[in-house]
Protein backbone atom coordinates (compact mmCIF):
# COMPACT_ATOMS: atom_id res chain seq x y z
CA UNK A 1 0.00 0.00 0.00
CA UNK A 2 1.19 3.58 -0.63
CA UNK A 3 2.30 5.48 2.52
CA UNK A 4 -0.52 6.99 4.51
CA UNK A 5 -1.37 10.50 5.49
CA UNK A 6 -0.84 10.40 9.29
CA UNK A 7 -3.92 12.53 9.82
CA UNK A 8 -6.06 10.04 8.00
CA UNK A 9 -7.36 7.47 10.49
CA UNK A 10 -9.04 5.41 7.81
CA UNK A 11 -5.85 4.93 5.89
CA UNK A 12 -3.97 3.92 9.04
CA UNK A 13 -6.59 1.26 9.69
CA UNK A 14 -6.10 0.02 6.15
CA UNK A 15 -2.37 -0.03 6.57
CA UNK A 16 -2.61 -2.03 9.82
CA UNK A 17 -4.19 -4.85 7.85
CA UNK A 18 -0.85 -5.42 6.10
CA UNK A 19 1.17 -6.52 9.15
CA UNK A 20 -1.94 -8.35 10.41
CA UNK A 21 -2.15 -10.27 7.13
CA UNK A 22 1.55 -11.05 7.42
CA UNK A 23 1.13 -12.23 11.04
CA UNK A 24 -1.79 -14.53 10.23
CA UNK A 25 -0.18 -15.77 7.01
CA UNK A 26 3.18 -16.46 8.64
CA UNK A 27 1.55 -18.22 11.62
CA UNK A 28 -0.55 -20.45 9.38
CA UNK A 29 2.38 -21.11 7.04
CA UNK A 30 4.42 -22.01 10.13
CA UNK A 31 1.66 -24.35 11.27
CA UNK A 32 1.53 -26.18 7.94
CA UNK A 33 5.31 -26.39 7.69
CA UNK A 34 5.61 -27.52 11.30
CA UNK A 35 2.89 -30.13 10.90
CA UNK A 36 4.68 -31.57 7.88
CA UNK A 37 7.96 -31.63 9.81
CA UNK A 38 6.38 -33.34 12.82
CA UNK A 39 7.21 -30.67 15.40
CA UNK A 40 5.95 -30.60 18.96
CA UNK A 41 2.17 -30.23 19.23
CA UNK A 42 2.64 -27.35 21.65
CA UNK A 43 4.46 -25.36 18.97
CA UNK A 44 1.62 -25.99 16.55
CA UNK A 45 -0.85 -24.74 19.16
CA UNK A 46 1.19 -21.60 19.65
CA UNK A 47 1.10 -20.88 15.95
CA UNK A 48 -2.65 -21.54 15.76
CA UNK A 49 -3.23 -19.13 18.59
CA UNK A 50 -1.16 -16.42 16.92
CA UNK A 51 -3.24 -16.81 13.76
CA UNK A 52 -6.52 -16.79 15.68
CA UNK A 53 -5.67 -13.62 17.56
CA UNK A 54 -4.36 -11.95 14.42
CA UNK A 55 -7.73 -12.59 12.80
CA UNK A 56 -9.46 -11.29 15.88
CA UNK A 57 -7.48 -8.05 15.62
CA UNK A 58 -8.51 -7.89 11.96
CA UNK A 59 -12.18 -8.13 12.91
CA UNK A 60 -11.74 -5.29 15.40
CA UNK A 61 -10.14 -3.17 12.68
CA UNK A 62 -13.11 -3.81 10.40
CA UNK A 63 -15.46 -2.62 13.12
CA UNK A 64 -13.38 0.50 13.65
CA UNK A 65 -13.39 1.16 9.93
CA UNK A 66 -17.17 0.85 9.82
CA UNK A 67 -17.48 3.28 12.71
CA UNK A 68 -15.31 5.81 10.93
CA UNK A 69 -17.31 5.51 7.75
CA UNK A 70 -20.46 6.43 9.63
CA UNK A 71 -19.13 9.80 10.70
CA UNK B 1 3.18 -24.08 -12.52
CA UNK B 2 3.95 -20.92 -10.68
CA UNK B 3 2.05 -18.59 -8.37
CA UNK B 4 3.23 -15.03 -8.86
CA UNK B 5 2.62 -12.81 -5.83
CA UNK B 6 2.42 -9.09 -6.54
CA UNK B 7 2.23 -6.87 -3.45
CA UNK B 8 4.16 -3.77 -2.46
CA UNK B 9 4.31 -4.78 1.23
CA UNK B 10 7.42 -6.89 1.91
CA UNK B 11 5.99 -8.63 5.00
CA UNK B 12 2.81 -9.66 3.17
CA UNK B 13 4.80 -10.86 0.15
CA UNK B 14 6.99 -12.98 2.37
CA UNK B 15 4.09 -14.45 4.39
CA UNK B 16 2.07 -15.34 1.29
CA UNK B 17 5.17 -16.86 -0.29
CA UNK B 18 5.76 -19.03 2.77
CA UNK B 19 2.12 -20.07 2.90
CA UNK B 20 2.04 -21.07 -0.76
CA UNK B 21 5.32 -22.94 -0.48
CA UNK B 22 4.07 -24.80 2.60
CA UNK B 23 1.23 -25.98 0.38
CA UNK B 24 3.70 -27.16 -2.27
CA UNK B 25 3.51 -24.38 -4.87
CA UNK B 26 6.44 -22.74 -6.66
CA UNK B 27 6.34 -19.02 -6.03
CA UNK B 28 7.71 -15.85 -7.60
CA UNK B 29 7.24 -12.43 -6.08
CA UNK B 30 7.14 -8.88 -7.42
CA UNK B 31 6.83 -5.65 -5.48
CA UNK B 32 5.06 -3.77 -8.24
CA UNK B 33 2.78 -4.27 -11.22
CA UNK B 34 5.49 -3.08 -13.58
CA UNK B 35 8.06 -5.51 -12.26
CA UNK B 36 5.51 -8.32 -12.73
CA UNK B 37 4.94 -7.25 -16.34
CA UNK B 38 8.69 -7.18 -16.96
CA UNK B 39 8.89 -10.86 -16.04
CA UNK B 40 5.55 -12.32 -17.12
CA UNK B 41 5.06 -14.50 -20.16
CA UNK B 42 1.83 -15.88 -21.67
CA UNK B 43 3.60 -19.24 -22.00
CA UNK B 44 4.18 -19.79 -18.30
CA UNK B 45 1.31 -21.73 -16.73
CA UNK B 46 0.19 -20.43 -13.38
CA UNK B 47 -1.77 -17.73 -11.62
CA UNK B 48 -1.33 -14.41 -9.85
CA UNK B 49 -2.06 -13.28 -6.28
CA UNK B 50 -2.45 -9.55 -6.67
CA UNK B 51 -2.72 -6.68 -4.22
CA UNK B 52 -5.38 -4.17 -5.15
CA UNK B 53 -3.77 -0.97 -3.91
CA UNK B 54 -0.20 -0.32 -4.91
CA UNK B 55 1.67 2.88 -5.75
CA UNK B 56 1.93 3.51 -9.48
CA UNK B 57 -0.09 0.91 -11.39
CA UNK B 58 -2.71 -0.59 -9.07
CA UNK B 59 -4.19 -4.08 -9.20
CA UNK B 60 -7.19 -3.23 -11.38
CA UNK B 61 -5.00 -1.40 -13.90
CA UNK B 62 -2.66 -4.38 -14.00
CA UNK B 63 -5.61 -6.70 -14.60
CA UNK B 64 -6.64 -4.56 -17.59
CA UNK B 65 -3.08 -4.33 -18.88
CA UNK B 66 -2.72 -8.12 -18.67
CA UNK B 67 -5.86 -8.53 -20.76
CA UNK B 68 -4.46 -6.13 -23.36
CA UNK B 69 -1.16 -8.01 -23.48
CA UNK B 70 -2.71 -11.48 -23.73
CA UNK B 71 -1.41 -12.50 -20.31
CA UNK B 72 -4.08 -14.97 -19.33
CA UNK B 73 -2.96 -15.92 -15.81
CA UNK B 74 -6.05 -16.08 -13.60
CA UNK B 75 -5.98 -13.56 -10.74
CA UNK B 76 -6.80 -13.81 -7.03
CA UNK B 77 -7.04 -10.30 -5.58
CA UNK B 78 -6.09 -9.48 -2.00
CA UNK B 79 -6.90 -6.14 -0.46
CA UNK B 80 -6.52 -4.22 2.76
CA UNK B 81 -9.87 -2.57 2.35
CA UNK B 82 -13.39 -3.76 1.68
CA UNK B 83 -13.72 -1.69 -1.46
CA UNK B 84 -16.99 -2.99 -2.84
CA UNK B 85 -16.94 -1.20 -6.19
CA UNK B 86 -13.36 -2.35 -6.83
CA UNK B 87 -14.27 -5.94 -5.97
CA UNK B 88 -17.24 -5.87 -8.33
CA UNK B 89 -15.09 -4.50 -11.12
CA UNK B 90 -12.34 -7.04 -10.47
CA UNK B 91 -14.82 -9.92 -10.62
CA UNK B 92 -16.52 -8.55 -13.73
CA UNK B 93 -13.13 -8.32 -15.38
CA UNK B 94 -12.61 -12.00 -14.69
CA UNK B 95 -10.87 -12.36 -11.33
CA UNK B 96 -11.10 -15.75 -9.62
CA UNK B 97 -11.68 -14.26 -6.18
CA UNK B 98 -11.27 -11.19 -4.01
CA UNK B 99 -10.03 -11.61 -0.41
CA UNK B 100 -9.73 -9.07 2.38
CA UNK B 101 -6.64 -8.86 4.58
CA UNK B 102 -6.05 -10.45 6.97
CA UNK B 103 -7.43 -13.46 5.11
CA UNK B 104 -7.84 -17.02 6.31
CA UNK B 105 -5.07 -19.05 4.64
CA UNK B 106 -7.46 -21.81 3.66
CA UNK B 107 -9.45 -19.29 1.64
CA UNK B 108 -6.37 -18.11 -0.21
CA UNK B 109 -5.21 -21.66 -0.91
CA UNK B 110 -8.66 -22.67 -2.16
CA UNK B 111 -8.77 -19.64 -4.47
CA UNK B 112 -5.28 -20.41 -5.82
CA UNK B 113 -6.38 -24.00 -6.49
CA UNK B 114 -9.38 -22.74 -8.47
CA UNK B 115 -7.15 -20.30 -10.33
CA UNK B 116 -4.85 -23.13 -11.39
CA UNK B 117 -7.78 -25.25 -12.56
CA UNK B 118 -8.98 -22.33 -14.65
CA UNK B 119 -5.52 -21.87 -16.14
CA UNK B 120 -5.27 -25.56 -17.08
CA UNK B 121 -8.68 -25.50 -18.78
CA UNK B 122 -7.88 -22.32 -20.68
CA UNK B 123 -4.60 -23.73 -21.95
CA UNK B 124 -6.27 -26.97 -23.00
CA UNK B 125 -8.81 -24.97 -25.00
CA UNK B 126 -6.12 -22.87 -26.64
CA UNK B 127 -4.10 -25.98 -27.52
CA UNK B 128 -7.18 -27.70 -28.92
CA UNK B 129 -8.01 -24.71 -31.08
CA UNK B 130 -4.45 -24.47 -32.40
CA UNK B 131 -4.44 -28.19 -33.14
CA UNK B 132 -7.71 -28.03 -35.02
CA UNK B 133 -6.61 -25.00 -37.00
CA UNK B 134 -3.36 -26.71 -38.00
CA UNK B 135 -5.27 -29.85 -38.95
CA UNK B 136 -7.70 -27.94 -41.14
CA UNK B 137 -4.86 -26.39 -43.05
CA UNK B 138 -3.42 -29.83 -43.76
CA UNK B 139 -6.58 -31.28 -45.32
CA UNK B 140 -6.42 -32.00 -49.04
CA UNK B 141 -9.20 -30.45 -51.16
CA UNK B 142 -10.89 -33.85 -51.43
CA UNK B 143 -10.63 -34.43 -47.66
CA UNK B 144 -12.13 -30.99 -47.07
CA UNK B 145 -15.02 -31.82 -49.41
CA UNK B 146 -15.65 -35.09 -47.58
CA UNK B 147 -15.58 -33.16 -44.30
CA UNK B 148 -18.39 -30.85 -45.45
CA UNK B 149 -20.55 -33.84 -46.43
CA UNK B 150 -19.81 -35.76 -43.23
CA UNK B 151 -20.76 -32.88 -40.96
CA UNK B 152 -23.86 -32.42 -43.09
CA UNK B 153 -24.95 -35.89 -42.03
CA UNK B 154 -24.32 -37.84 -45.24
CA UNK B 155 -23.41 -41.52 -44.86
CA UNK B 156 -20.32 -42.97 -46.54
CA UNK B 157 -22.34 -44.84 -49.19
CA UNK B 158 -24.06 -41.68 -50.41
CA UNK B 159 -20.84 -39.67 -50.45
CA UNK B 160 -19.10 -42.48 -52.36
CA UNK B 161 -21.84 -42.63 -55.01
CA UNK B 162 -21.76 -38.87 -55.39
CA UNK B 163 -18.03 -38.69 -55.81
CA UNK B 164 -17.92 -41.79 -57.99
CA UNK B 165 -15.51 -43.71 -55.77
CA UNK B 166 -15.74 -46.76 -53.55
CA UNK B 167 -17.17 -46.64 -50.04
CA UNK B 168 -13.79 -47.82 -48.79
CA UNK B 169 -12.12 -44.76 -50.30
CA UNK B 170 -14.56 -42.52 -48.43
CA UNK B 171 -13.86 -44.39 -45.21
CA UNK B 172 -10.13 -43.73 -45.70
CA UNK B 173 -10.73 -40.02 -46.38
CA UNK B 174 -12.99 -39.78 -43.36
CA UNK B 175 -10.40 -41.46 -41.15
CA UNK B 176 -7.71 -39.05 -42.33
CA UNK B 177 -9.95 -36.06 -41.68
CA UNK B 178 -10.70 -37.24 -38.13
CA UNK B 179 -7.02 -37.85 -37.46
CA UNK B 180 -5.78 -34.55 -38.89
CA UNK B 181 -8.43 -32.59 -37.00
CA UNK B 182 -7.86 -34.54 -33.79
CA UNK B 183 -11.56 -35.43 -33.59
CA UNK B 184 -12.60 -38.42 -31.49
CA UNK B 185 -16.12 -38.59 -32.82
CA UNK B 186 -18.55 -37.14 -35.34
CA UNK B 187 -19.85 -34.84 -32.62
CA UNK B 188 -16.31 -33.50 -32.05
CA UNK B 189 -15.93 -32.92 -35.78
CA UNK B 190 -19.24 -31.06 -36.00
CA UNK B 191 -18.27 -28.86 -33.07
CA UNK B 192 -14.84 -28.06 -34.50
CA UNK B 193 -16.26 -27.30 -37.93
CA UNK B 194 -18.84 -25.03 -36.36
CA UNK B 195 -16.16 -23.14 -34.44
CA UNK B 196 -14.36 -22.44 -37.70
CA UNK B 197 -17.49 -21.55 -39.63
CA UNK B 198 -17.32 -24.50 -42.04
CA UNK B 199 -20.65 -24.97 -43.74
CA UNK B 200 -22.13 -28.47 -43.88
CA UNK B 201 -23.10 -29.50 -47.41
CA UNK B 202 -25.33 -32.18 -48.91
CA UNK B 203 -23.79 -34.09 -51.81
CA UNK B 204 -26.38 -32.73 -54.21
CA UNK B 205 -25.82 -29.08 -53.27
CA UNK B 206 -23.33 -28.05 -55.92
CA UNK B 207 -24.27 -30.29 -58.80
CA UNK B 208 -27.86 -31.49 -58.58
CA UNK B 209 -29.60 -34.53 -57.15
CA UNK B 210 -27.56 -37.57 -56.10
Amino acid sequence: MPPTDPRDAASIIREVSEPLAAIVGNAQAGHRTGLAAGVDAELLDILSDIARDGKRAGELMKRLEALLEKR
Amino acid sequence: MIVHVVDDDASVRSAIRRLLRSAGYSVKTSESAQSYLDEASPHTPGCVVLDLRMPGMDGLMLQERMAELGLTAPIVFVTAHGDVSASVRAMKQGAVDFLEKPFESQDLLAAVERAFERDVKLRERIDATNWTQAGLQRLTPREYEVLTYVIGGAVNKVIARWLGVSEKTIKVHRGRVMKKMGAGSLADLVRMADRFGIEPLKPQDSRGVV
